[in-house]
This record gives structure tokens, sequence and C-alpha cells, in this order.
């Protein structure tokens, strides 16, 4: 496991490589691609042990921040979908000049899977595959979602009404300007992106196969359908009986979704 | 700004974060030092290592986040011992990286929940820790205390309305009558988790001690333990006694949550924390010797 910085050089993003430990077969490369905000620090411990896991399975293994994010330069307020989706790429990029492989999976956890999709509309070459665990399907429905939980979440921690909570932030100058959730900051150009986000609008992909991967958030017929329109060759996997990486509890103990990471690791496996 | 990966400790397994601005530095201040909080990542809850380590870098001061052992990016210890004694240990390494790297001698450490109980570890045993940024340490809970949150309480009338809802909703989630990730949002906070305390009477007389050479003192409390604790006189009151005032600095954020989720709570956080480091660190008074 090595952490490093890479890309631009004013800007650099924060990377962690995980060797492929030697074994038969070819070797294959995988670039995670993490999810935003609260989400990304419930799921760090688990994409770390995924890494670990593909790793010691004979994948070279790319998990890294975006722009804004993390480790990564920059903050909330100078980031949209089309940096991190130029992100991945870059990440991409630098996970086949560090390892030399020339087939590599994207994996994306919630909006990160999102921004696979996007992402993968104009690809490099040799995308052999992507995986998105529980896709954020529409911006629209994904900052309701955000805002749902910040509320519940403020008014749980301070025990208190969140339209009180809001009307004493009102009082203060807070939240006028700037959108947040959970933590983070939304600043406009990403939520303008995040408003005009509709995985079921685009309209190439270049990846060869898709796996979906279900949790909390379920497989979509709606979904498979359009990857399946799209001419990818697709499938998915239900994982809901073991999505509690995506609690509260995830913050106080690292918890790892087996059942999700046995399927990725046996899909990427069958796709070598 | 400068931000270079540093790998130290044993077998060069911690991974950290130096952060320094070279045209803000300052070499009379002393290094900081940014603790994990529970099993959160070295950019902390809310990525507020992050944002504290750039601030404080605009500063001058160098800025180290990092890893405990089997945390984040950094790697498990071989050595045995327990977790305690591991992460003092790693305390250590990251004073000695800082010293390394920055030419720091004397450092400051902020720290959340766990990270609090952390450097407070660390200090009584290192003394180049010389201010100690101690953000929800353990909570000492009075008699008054609660007295005075229930008085608050009863005294707001919308606080009967929160309760009717607060009821109603509970009621609903055991019904199962309410979304699944509403109610999960909901859980008790971090902090609720519990927390082993070291007995009163040496976590103040350790302090006491500390004060004593010249160790600064910040604690910051939050809504997440109201209920036990809500007034600053209350801390002073608990500490007086065992000879621990002077050094200390009290702050009590009852408009906060455990983890500084608001970004307007995130910035009023830091603005306070920058604030109380200059005052207890004016060049080169907490980088001097004892």
């Amino acid at each position: 496991m090595t952490a490093f910085f890479f890309g631009n050089s004013e800007r650099p993003l924060y990377g962690v490589y995980h060797a492929a430990q030697p074994g038969p077969g070819r070797p294959i490369g995988i670039v995670l691609c993490s999810p935003f905000g609260a989400e990304a620090i419930r799921a760090h411990g688990m994409l770390r042990v995924l890494a670990e896991r593909l790793a010691r399975a004979g994948a070279h293994v790319l998990r890294f921040d975006y722009r804004g994010t993390g480790d990564s330069a920059g903050d909330g307020s100078d980031v949209d979908l089309d940096q991190w989706q130029s992100d991945i790429a870059s990440a991409d990029a630098e996970l086949r000049d560090m390892s030399g492989v020339t087939d590599v999976v994207w994996i994306g956890l919630r909006l990160g899977a999102s921004l696979a999709v996007l992402a993968a509309r104009k690809p490099p070459a040799g995308l052999a595959g992507l995986v998105l665990w529980e896709p954020v399907l529409r911006g629209k429905d994904y900052l309701a979602e955000l805002d749902r939980m910040h509320h519940a979440y403020m008014s749980g921690a301070l025990d208190q009404a969140w339209e009180r909570i809001a009307a004493r932030n009102r009082q203060r100058g807070q939240g006028v300007r700037t959108r947040e959730a959970l933590g983070f900051e939304i600043g406009g150009p990403l939520e303008q992106a995040l408003e005009a986000l509709d995985l079921m609008t685009v309209e190439r992909l270049a990846a060869r196969r898709v796996l979906v991967v279900g949790g909390k958030q379920p497989v979509t017929t709606e979904l498979m359908t359009h990857l399946g329109s799209l001419g990818a060759e697709t499938d998915s996997i239900d994982t809901a009986a073991d999505d509690g990486w995506n609690s509260e509890q995830a913050m106080n103990a690292l918890v790892v979704p087996r059942l999700a990471l046995d399927a990725i690791l046996a899909r990427v496996e069958s796709w070598r | 700004m400068k931000e270079r990966i540093v790998q130290f400790g044993e077998g060069q397994g911690l991974v950290g974060i130096l952060t320094t601005e070279p045209a803000a530095l300052r070499p009379e201040l002393p290094g900081l030092l940014l603790l994990n909080a529970g099993v959160i990542h070295h950019i902390g809850a809310n990525r507020l290592n992050v944002k504290l380590a750039r601030d404080f870098a605009r500063n001058g001061y160098p800025v180290l986040r990092f890893d405990l052992s089997g945390l984040g990016d950094s790697r498990p210890a071989r050595s045995s011992g327990g977790f305690e004694t591991q992460h003092v240990r790693d305390i250590r390494a990251a004073l000695d990286c800082l010293a390394r790297e920055a030419g720091c001698s004397h450092a400051i450490a902020i720290g959340l929940c766990s990270g609090a109980d952390n450097i407070y570890a660390s200090a009584i045993v290192d003394d180049r820790l010389r201010g100690l940024g101690l953000l929800d340490p353990y909570v000492y809970p009075t008699r008054a205390a609660h007295v005075r949150y229930l008085l608050r309480r009863a005294r707001e009338p919308s606080r009967w309305l929160d309760f009717a809802r607060r009821k109603t909703l509970a009621l609903l989630d055991t019904l199962g009558l309410r979304r699944a990730d509403a109610a999960d949002a909901r859980r008790p906070p971090a902090d609720q988790r519990v927390r082993t305390h070291p007995p009163l009477e040496d976590y103040a007389a350790n302090l006491a001690r500390l004060a004593g050479i010249g160790v600064q003192v910040l604690m910051v409390y939050t809504a997440s333990c109201a209920r036990a604790l809500n007034a600053p006189e209350q801390v002073f009151a608990t500490f007086r006694p065992y000879g621990l005032e002077r050094g200390l600095s009290v702050r009590v954020m009852s408009h906060a949550d455990h983890d500084f989720t608001e970004i307007a709570t995130q910035r009023e956080l830091i603005a306070g924390l920058l604030t109380w480091a200059a005052r207890v660190t004016p060049a080169g008074t907490a980088a001097a010797d004892p």
C-alpha cells in the first residue's frame, strides 16, 4: 500500500496504490471511485478492505480522492461533476502508468458509480468493465435525500426539531449562501451539476460489461433496461441484507459488507 | 500550500500528510498534530482535520495529520501491548516525525473524542506536547449540571412540542411506518458510545501537573454532553480543587453537534482554535523548554 499525490502538481490528487500480489492470470487494474461527503467517510475503511482483497487476488488497485475532497487539493466550493470525471480519467492513467496494466475496471460507489458512468461515455481504451454499487440515478433525488438525512441527523444530534435549528441558523446567517449536507459543502457548480444529473439520459457507454450492486438503494429495472439499451452486457446482484456500511454505525466501527465484496471480487475475477 | 506524504513509525507503517505554507512558515511556532476521531481516517470528521491543517499552515504552523496503527491508510501494528499503549507509541512517532521533517521540538495537538483521550494519554508521558486542544474530552457529570439542563429545557415551550414530535416519530419507527434512512440517521451520535474514563482524581492531577510545567489545555464541549456538562464554570469547579485552573481554557458550544457537522460551526471551531493557539503559543512560548 503506497500513498502518493498525482496529477496536476499545483492541485494534486491523493491516491493509495495497492500493488497486485503475484499469481496466475493476466493482471488487471481497478480504480475505486469513492462516494461523496459523509458516505465517503463511512466507506473509507471498507474500500481499503476491498482494495486489499482485490490486490491479494492479483489486481493492481488505486483508490483516490476527487479534487476538493479527502486529502486532495481544493475544497467543496470549486468542484463539479465534470472535474470529478476528469479525476477518474487521471486516476485511470496513473494506475496504467504505475502498474503497466492494459485492462482496467472502474468500481464506483453511490455518487462515485454515477461519475464512473458519466466518465465511461468517453473512457480511455481498455475499460474492461464497470461495477456500479448503489449508483445515484438522479441528482435531484440525491440532493433531497441528503437534505433529509442532514435534517434528521442534526435534529437527533442537537435534540431539537429541524425547524428550530434552521431558524437559529437563519438568525446566525448560516446556510444562506452555501448548501451543505452532513458536514460537507455543496458549492454552486456542484449543486447545479447534481440538479442536472440523470443516468437515464446517458446516451453512450463504452464499457463492455456492467455489474450493478444493490443494497440500501435497490437495483431498478429502469436502470438495468437503460444500461442494456446502451449495448453493455449487464448483470446485477442484491446485497440489501448486508448494507450496514452506510449508517452512523460505520462512523464508530469498521463495517464491511461481505456479500457485496465477495460478489464484486468474484465478478472482477471472471472479467480477467 | 505544500502537502507531502510522510511515512514513519514501526516499519514506516504510519501514514500522514505534512502541511506547510512556506511563505507563512514561522520557525518559532510549535508543530500541530491532528489525531483520528474514533475510526474516522486522518481527514477527520467532516474533513475537519484537512481544514484545520490548511488554516493552521496559513498561520505559520507545520501540521501533521496521520492515521494511528490499523486506521485509515496506516498499517496495523506488529507489536503487542494493547490499543492504548500503541496509540501513545504512534503519537510519539508522529512527534519524532514533526521534529525530523519540520524541525519542531515541541507541538500542540488537537483531537476529537478518542483523539482527545489519546492526546491526554500521550501528554502525561511525552513532554514535547505543550498545548492540548481537547474536543469533547472526558466528561465528569455533576448533579447541578443535570438540574441546569432540565431547567433550561423546561423553560423553552418549543421543547414540549419537540418532545411530543419525537415520541410520535419513535412510535412510527417502532411500527415501521417511517422511511428507513430517516430513522437510521437519528441513531445516537458517535460520542454516545462507551468511553472508559480515567478516575477524575487521576485525570485532574495529571492535567494539573502538566499545567504546572506550562502545558496549555483547551477543552471544547458540544451539545453531545449537554446533559452532563453545560457551563464553562462547571469545568473550572470540577478541576479547581486539584489545582488546575491556570493554563486551562474552556469553551461550551451547545449549538454544535459532536462532529461539528454544520459548516458554520466548523469555521467557528477553527477560528477559536487558531485564537487559542496564538494566545498560548506566542512566538517561542510553547516551543520553549519548561
